[in-house]
């Protein structure tokens, strides 16, 4: 089961990069997570006949600066690399035929997964290659494996601007990618600035530093014992707080009575649905039971899946 | 790769860019320890294999055999461009990019037009067409003239006529030095307007810079230079060519070297790395909120950096304050008084997002921004920073502070128009008549009052705005 990640424009390619450092770092080499590290592996990785693992990725870009500093990076870190037809770059005259290179080396690397999982374009809604040719990508990646699983994810501009036609972008990417895409994961450049600064206490944010998600979220919660970490993810949860400093505590969720008058409650997350992930040691002793009774908006609708 | 071509029109176009290209090659060299012709060279620089056919390009990644200058130079006197050829860049250029005549515009806009524009309109666009060809990718036209003059006015709004007929979806980004109030030329108010007129027209986008601010830079550097205990570094300051191609310094080579600096700074995202980008296109997209309201106010921030380094560098937070501030601008404006329509900042050098982050909250509440959009910023970072320098700010306001420039340059026009002093030397050229005089001040006034009504909705909320129709 294998998924193929699309890099798209500048953050895209910057996103995957960092992705894929510490999906590699994650999996390890062996001993006793061997079969997560192997699974974890093939996954996102190719494995060649030299035995070198290649990302399963498409590389697009209208230039070539990002995807060559990308290429050499990963080659650099010794573990993995950047397979040398995985990478489209148009210039601009040649833009307007659209990415047929992005087309073609999408289809070779759906081809040489036994199975594939899904695909997952990753691009930014700020500017004009992640969120134009991005949506592009997404329609004849949908139109080319209409069954597969998509899953965008999108990086959302700082509010004080980055670019200064951000909101055109965005407006005009999310109205083309609801209806394409099956799932979209949302990051928010000021949450995770706010994170980087707040949490890790790291004064000088790059980009390279707020990109690898998965690093922040294990370590916000590295410090807790299992039991509390969900009291903690419970109140973030329903206070609709992305960290973990500042939770308000007084936000609780609606009790019966005031749904059904249709009281007002402030602060309080609606959300449908929520996916709840543990790992580590001791995952089944995991009190999550604090978690089944939240009803949000549809009463008798258990919106956590363990 | 995309790359850029520059056309240098006139006697003052012509010495900015020989500045240019000499910093442009001090600034490579400094980066470039390989000398392999990298794609960043490639922008600005052919590289011409001269065993073989003097137009062979040998390709990127190969070793510097010879940089040519992707470039045209036009004047209608050889002065300048032979000093150019006899100077340590003649290698930098070759015969089919040159283009002169004897005797001049005689600081007459209608002879650098009419005249000159459509006698060599041929040779014009069969040189831009061969350096173009050249490219694989042709993303900008550099055009740098003076307003002032003949030929830098004429001819150079003529050029850019031509630029927008023969390449139109090129994008257009031109270098204007305005006259100060002194200006040696006793008709560049007449020039000035009647070249206004094609810049609205028909440029992309437009760099004002006035010569006046330029020598309030310079003297303010020369003074604290002069200071005994000063620790500049020689080569650091925006106004010194140390380390370039040119021996001595000319007379303007200071101020020219500013205006380079600028252009060298607005390109260097295009051409370097970064952790985010900033093309060339992306800048009258971002900065043009509508066609005719294309002028930036460039300023350039530091100006010089010190020699000691055991002193810590100027506080990061200063060089940002510096860039807003009246003394800072290459136009004598305020611009914290007006209006703020958009502002791009280009950074170089070894500066992160969050000091970015940090520095555009911490002054966004001293900058009026425009009600449509207050947070109206664009942001590039380059990791690459200039010669001297550990890090550098290039910010290009779209600022409602212009319309000071113009009202100034309107009303030294209206002094001699009103007596027509001087008119018949133009409406003697042929197919100049008086309505162009006329159409030249009507565009000037209507984007004066564009400004000026941008201008009255500072500090308010215009409530009710209407629906945009494409939702449905």
């Amino acid at each position: 089961m294998s998924v193929v990640t699309v890099q798209l424009g500048q953050c895209g390619n910057q996103v995957g990069l960092e992705l894929f450092d510490v999906i590699s770092n994650d999996a390890g080499e062996g001993g006793h997570r061997k079969t997560y590290s192997t699974a974890s592996h093939e996954r996102f990785f190719h494995q060649t006949t030299n035995g070198e693992f290649e990302a399963r990725a498409v590389l697009i870009d209208m230039e070539p600066k990002v995807i060559n500093h990308s290429m050499t990076k990963a080659v650099r870190s010794g573990k993995w690399r950047y397979g040398e037809k995985s990478i489209s770059v148009k210039s601009r005259v040649l833009a307007t035929t659209g990415p047929m290179g992005g087309g073609g080396a999408g289809r070779r690397e759906v081809e040489r997964c036994d199975r594939l999982a899904g695909l997952m374009p990753i691009m930014s809604v700020a500017g004009g290659t992640g969120s134009g040719v991005g949506t592009f990508v997404t329609q004849c990646l949908r139109d080319s494996f209409p069954k597969s699983f998509m899953l965008n994810h999108l990086t959302w501009p700082y509010g004080t601007g980055e670019v200064i036609v951000q909101n055109y972008n965005s407006v005009l990417t999310l109205s083309k990618l609801y209806r394409l895409s099956d799932a979209i994961l949302v990051h928010e450049n000021d949450t995770v600035h706010r994170i980087c600064s707040q949490l890790l206490n790291i004064k000088h944010i790059t980009s390279a530093t707020r990109n690898p998600l998965g690093e922040l979220f294990i370590y916000s919660l590295q410090h807790f014992r299992l039991a509390r970490a969900t009291k903690h993810l419970r109140q973030m949860l329903v206070s609709n707080t992305k960290m973990e400093e500042g939770i308000d505590w007084q936000v609780r969720p609606p009790s019966d009575y005031e749904r059904t008058r249709g009281l007002p409650t402030h602060n309080f997350n609606r959300s449908l649905a929520n996916l709840l992930i543990v790992r580590g040691k001791d995952v089944y002793s995991a009190e999550t039971v604090v978690l089944k009774n939240l009803h949000f908006i549809l009463p008798g609708c258990h919106p956590v899946k363990l | 790769m995309t790359q850029s071509i520059v056309v240098q029109v006139g006697q003052c176009g012509n010495q900015i860019g020989c500045r240019f290209w000499d910093l442009a090659l001090r600034e490579h060299a400094n980066i470039n320890k390989k000398g392999l012709y990298d794609e960043a060279l490639s922008s600005f620089f052919r590289n011409v294999d001269s065993r073989r056919s003097c137009r062979s390009s040998v390709s990127v990644g190969g070793r510097i055999h010879q940089l040519k200058a992707r470039a045209v130079l036009v004047d209608m006197e050889e002065g300048v461009v032979n000093q150019i050829l006899q100077g340590p860049l003649r290698d930098v250029f070759d015969n089919t990019q040159l283009l002169t005549d004897v005797s001049g515009s005689g600081n007459n806009w209608a002879v650098g037009y009419m005249t000159y524009g459509s006698a060599y309109r041929e040779q014009i666009v069969d040189k831009l067409r061969k350096v173009a060809e050249d490219c694989d990718c042709l993303q900008c036209f550099f055009l740098i003239h003076s307003m002032g003059g003949g030929t830098g006015s004429g001819l150079g709004t003529r050029v850019l006529r031509l630029l927008e007929d023969e390449f139109p979806e090129v994008c257009r980004i031109v270098t204007s030095v305005y006259p100060s109030e002194e200006d040696d030329v006793v008709t560049s108010p007449y020039n000035s307007v009647l070249a206004m007129k094609e810049l609205s027209e028909h440029a992309d986008c437009v760099l004002p810079v006035e010569n006046q601010s330029l020598v309030n830079i310079v003297n303010r550097i020369r003074r604290y230079s002069g200071k005994a205990w000063s620790g500049a570094r020689m080569d650091s300051s925006i106004i010194s060519g140390h380390g370039g191609l040119s021996a001595g310094e000319k007379p303007f080579d200071a101020m020219n070297n500013i205006v380079a600096n600028l252009l060298l700074h607005m390109t260097s995202s295009a051409r370097f790395q970064g952790s985010l980008n900033m093309d060339l296109n992306e800048i009258p997209m971002n900065l043009v909120p509508f066609p005719r309201l294309h002028y930036l106010v460039p300023s350039l921030t530091p100006l010089y950096s010190l020699a000691d380094v055991s002193m810590p560098p100027r506080r990061l937070d200063q060089m940002f304050s510096d860039a807003f501030s009246k003394e800072q601008q290459l136009i004598e404006a305020e611009p914290k008084r007006c209006l703020y329509l958009a502002c791009a900042l280009l950074l170089r050098g070894d500066v992160a997002v969050s000091d970015l982050q940090r520095n555009i909250q911490r002054l966004r509440p001293t900058l009026p921004f425009v009600w449509w959009n207050r947070e109206g910023w664009k942001a590039g970072l380059c990791s690459v920073p200039p010669v001297g320098h550990n890090h550098s700010l290039l910010a290009l306001a779209n600022n409602t502070c212009v319309k000071a420039t113009f009202s100034r340059l309107k009303e030294r026009f209206m002094k001699l128009y009103r007596k027509k002093a001087h008119l018949h030397h133009y409406l003697h050229v042929e197919g100049l008549e008086q309505s162009s005089f006329s159409e030249a001040l009507s565009s000037l006034n209507s984007l004066i009052a564009e400004y000026q009504q941008l201008d009255m909705t500072k500090d308010k909320v215009m409530p009710n705005a209407p629906r945009l129709g494409i939702a449905t």
